[in-house]
């Protein structure tokens, strides 16, 4: 059953985007991560114009991140307190980090550097969670052990504005979770994704928040980020596609849930893993990409609204409908 | 009734300026609705006996932007952006002959009627030096999509005694973005275009694709808003249907 999608212009089959976001949902409800990293390649493959592909992208992931954070909330696993800091660290990172970009931009080859440091952060992140995951799997149970007091968390804990986070039954200094999401939000904003691959093992390694309260947290997160980011998207871009969005969230929705109750299932260790794995696949995709001559010089541009307004007047009304409809 | 559809070749911006050529289009209007999954769309008219027949369906010439990527000692990387302008949007070109037996190169460079011409005419902005691959990379993707298509047939001719009716038919590609298209038709005779018209064919939007891509361009920030509310809603109304089809998990500790 095909359908048209009317921004996007073009006509689809519905079963491809209702399966495709139930991939990227379940991942999402199982790991916390937006899934934008999956889906906005596998859109453009379809067919679907890069722009449009984004920001649709993250109107889906509002579904799926809201479907999710209601199934965590009923499983314990959002800590609101901790998300809400963590979420004005993140806003804050992420707009130094596109006057960053612009900076980067105007010296020219920022482009390099994005994808450089794409594979050496992922990897590096995805590398040492793995490692540690499976040392702990091995070990045994993550549930059973407790998180070790060293000097570094002695001085973490010397910082003014000390709170307890409840559901993570963490104590930290406000400055901490605030400082690192900061970094979180520069590094996300730089690489061009959402961020939770950082974000999920810096609240486990860093915060000490058991793993499933960090998932969570994280969509808690995303959520509000992914809300934002579709609502300038329409208003700057007009490249949401709102049918193509939920028919993706049909699949996400459904996909989150199903996520989200199978990490009752899987320990902490276990979900981190999968996580890490995600993250080197992901990595070593990138680095085919790097690496192989490509069979065609040119791709389709995938973050249109950073040179939008330099496009001459038709160009802005690519999408307008015309006037005799 | 079908109209018959002549238009002047002025309204096709600057080329020579012979005789119309007596030919229809139908439909003359595509209409995208919610269902719609491409549409058939056909050709007729008549040419002096004797004569063959091209005919070039083009796009806009809007400028499109597009990733570059470079090689950095062992590793390809995305160098920059490059736009491209000068070439249309869509290209289909379908001919009764091969277009090379019957006009030569010149004409066929003046007509923009192959790949070469169509390359020639390309702008690159910032120019470089690996112009030609982005050239080829250009159409390369174009024909990926289905919207640029160099056939050496299609256009079927019946002579007869005092005019030669032609027919074209084809599938318009479903991923041709809403829009007016021009539809050129040479009559092509002792290896020179003879005559040459031009008909207009356009793609619009109806009923509620035409209404949401309306309001996104002119209520953007309500589409925005109601784009996050619905899909917020969406999340959460599954989560209710789910814990009620499938029970309440309670909380426990980690």
């Amino acid at each position: 059953m095909s359908i048209f999608l009317p921004i996007a212009g073009i006509t689809i089959n519905l079963w491809i985007l209702v399966g495709a976001g139930a991939l990227v949902g379940f991942l999402s409800g199982l790991l916390g991560v937006g899934g934008g990293f999956l889906l906005t390649p596998i859109l453009m493959l379809v067919g679907i114009p890069p722009t449009v592909a984004a920001a649709s992208d993250s109107c889906q992931i509002v579904a799926a991140s809201s479907s999710a954070v209601a199934a965590h909330f009923r499983l314990g696993n959002v800590d609101f307190k901790m998300g809400i800091t963590l979420l004005s660290g993140g806003l804050i990172g992420a707009g130094v980090g596109v006057q960053l970009i612009k900076v980067l931009r105007a010296l020219g080859n920022a482009d390099s550097l994005i994808t450089i440091t794409y594979i050496l952060v992922l990897g590096m992140v995805g590398g040492s969670m793995f490692v540690a995951s499976l040392r702990n799997l091995r070990r045994g149970p993550m549930a059973a052990k407790g998180h070790k007091r060293t000097s570094r968390a002695g001085l973490l804990q010397r910082l003014p504005l000390q709170v307890y986070f409840q559901r993570s039954n963490v104590r930290h200094s406000l400055l901490v979770p605030f400082s690192l999401c900061i970094i979180v939000g520069i590094l996300a904003s730089i690489m061009g994704v959402g961020g939770a691959f950082m974000m999920v093992p810096m609240m486990v390694y860093l915060l000490g928040m058991p793993a499933h309260v960090a998932v969570g947290t994280s969509l808690f997160q995303t959520l509000f980020t992914c809300a934002g980011v579709t609502y300038m998207q329409s208003a700057a871009n007009h490249t949401v596609d709102l049918v193509l969005a939920l028919l993706l969230a049909a699949g996400s929705t459904l996909g989150a849930q199903a996520g989200a109750r199978l990490t009752r299932l899987l320990r902490g260790d276990q979900l981190l893993i999968i996580l890490a794995t995600l993250a080197l696949l992901v990595v070593g995709k990138m680095l085919v990409g790097v690496l192989v001559a490509p069979s065609n010089l040119l791709s389709p541009a995938a973050h249109a609204a950073l040179d939008w307004r330099s496009l001459p007047g038709p160009g802005r009304q690519f999408w307008r409908i015309p006037p005799n409809v | 009734m079908t109209l018959l559809l002549v238009v002047p070749l002025s309204l096709c911006a600057g080329r020579l300026a012979p005789e119309p050529l007596a030919c229809r289009i139908t439909p003359r209007q595509i209409e995208v609705g919610a269902f719609y999954r491409g549409a058939d769309v056909k050709i007729e008219g008549t040419v002096t006996p004797g004569s063959k027949v091209i005919v070039a369906v083009e796009g806009s010439d809007r400028p499109e932007s597009f990733n570059r990527k470079g090689r950095f000692g062992p590793i390809w990387l995305t160098a920059g952006r490059v736009r491209i302008s000068g070439v249309p949007s869509l290209f289909l070109r379908f001919s009764s002959d091969p277009v090379e037996t019957m006009l030569g190169r010149d004409a066929i460079a003046r007509y923009r009627l192959d790949e070469a011409s169509l390359k020639a005419g390309m702008r690159i902005d910032p120019q470089g030096s690996g112009d030609d691959a982005i050239r080829a990379g250009y159409l390369q993707l174009k024909r990926a999509r289905e919207t640029y298509a160099f056939a050496e047939h299609g256009v079927i001719l019946a002579e007869s005694a005092d005019c030669a009716p032609f027919t074209l038919g084809f599938r318009w590609p479903e991923k041709a973005p809403p829009g007016d298209y021009q539809v050129r038709v040479y009559e092509v005779r002792g290896g020179r275009v003879t005559h040459e018209t031009c008909l207009l064919l356009s793609v619009v939007r109806t009923g509620f694709p035409a209404w949401l891509a309306g309001l996104s361009e002119e209520r953007a920030s309500v589409y925005g808003i109601t784009a996050v509310l619905i899909a917020a809603l969406a999340g959460f109304g599954i989560d209710f249907v789910t814990t009620r089809v499938f029970g309440k998990k309670r909380a426990r500790a980690h």
